[in-house]
């Protein structure tokens, strides 16, 4: 039931951080073994759905710390990120709104990036994005809006 | 595509829309990979609980057995060491008595059995062990003694001029 309900959001969450297929696929099954394995252990301090997304998150962040050990500087991270868009399978590449707007997405640095997606296509609250990411309420409202800027400067300007 | 844009970017008009697409049936399949996983997950914790627990089991059994003396084991037994400090040989006997400092009864005031020795009784191992070990000695010892021992012992502390 909890597979059935979360399995689908979280897939496509990690998706837009992770952009592969394939990453994604690894990354949401090592989230819901660990899931799964500290169910026992969730205290109710917030709701399981931000319980999740921070385990989502962590798991993201682990496989993107993986990445950067091969790489030197946050322009070459964000540039595969891009490339991947580019040589990755299934991505519906007819729809070029859309694969430019995940462009402008994964131009953004790595925590912009995560507060973008919790906000806008997760449409959590901002105290439940400071759960997840351990940062106050306050500097999640600025980096969203940077990050609503940048994207808005990419889409029209690019 | 981007002269035919706004100048202002309208977030509506892409609203939620990604590009990003799964394969046929792909989330039907993870579900069962993933539950799959879950289980194996579980009993490979479970065995590694039951290794650690029989591990330290062990080691805990191992240390008791090392580090808990024995019964009767590896403490001196007071008889033998004071049957062994006085021998059946009397110049042994009176080497020995020259040697003992300080041996008490278990009860009263200590009494000293200390010859007239001027230089200080160094501490031989096993004697002192008996005189440092017993000082709460019975009288148990007197009895072992062959008389001819007791006889000497006697002398000597009848020329005792601390013990006169």
């Amino acid at each position: 039931m909890l597979l059935s309900a979360y399995q689908e959001p979280i897939y496509f969450f990690i998706r837009r951080m992770i952009v592969s297929h394939d990453d994604a696929k690894d990354v949401m099954q090592e989230t819901f073994i660990r899931v799964f394995r500290s169910l026992n252990q969730f205290r109710n301090e917030s709701s399981l759905t931000t319980w999740i997304y921070k385990i989502a998150t962590n798991e993201c962040i682990r496989f993107m710390n993986r990445r950067k050990e091969n790489t030197i500087s946050s322009e070459e991270i964000n540039e595969e990120a891009l490339n991947s868009i580019k040589a990755s399978e299934y991505i519906d590449y007819s729809n070029e709104m859309a694969v430019k707007f995940q462009k402008a997405i994964l131009r953004l640095p790595e925590k912009q990036r995560l507060v973008f997606n919790l906000r806008y296509y997760e449409a959590l609250e901002y105290s439940e994005i400071s759960k997840i990411t351990g940062t106050k309420a306050e500097t999640l409202k600025v980096d969203y809006h940077y990050a609503k800027e940048k994207i808005k400067n990419y889409m029209t300007n690019e | 595509m981007n002269k035919s844009m706004n100048n202002d970017f309208d977030f509506d008009k892409i609203g939620k829309t990604t590009p990003y697409l799964t394969p046929e049936g792909f989330f039907n399949d993870t579900q069962d990979k993933i539950l799959k996983k879950v289980q194996e997950d579980r009993a490979k914790r479970r065995r590694l609980r039951i290794a650690v627990i029989t591990v330290m089991t062990a080691a805990a059994l191992i240390a008791g057995l090392i580090f808990i003396p024995r019964k009767y084991g590896d403490m001196p037994d007071s008889k033998q060491l004071a049957t062994k400090s006085f021998t059946a040989d009397s110049e042994g006997t009176k080497k020995v008595a020259k040697e003992i400092t300080h041996i008490q009864p278990e009860k009263e005031t200590p009494t000293r059995i200390s010859y007239n020795s001027s230089e200080k009784a160094k501490k031989a191992s096993a004697d002192t062990s008996v005189t440092d070990y017993h000082r709460n000695i019975n009288d148990d010892w007197i009895e072992m003694l062959s008389d001819e021992d007791l006889n000497t012992l006697t002398a000597l502390a009848d020329n005792d001029e601390f013990l006169n």
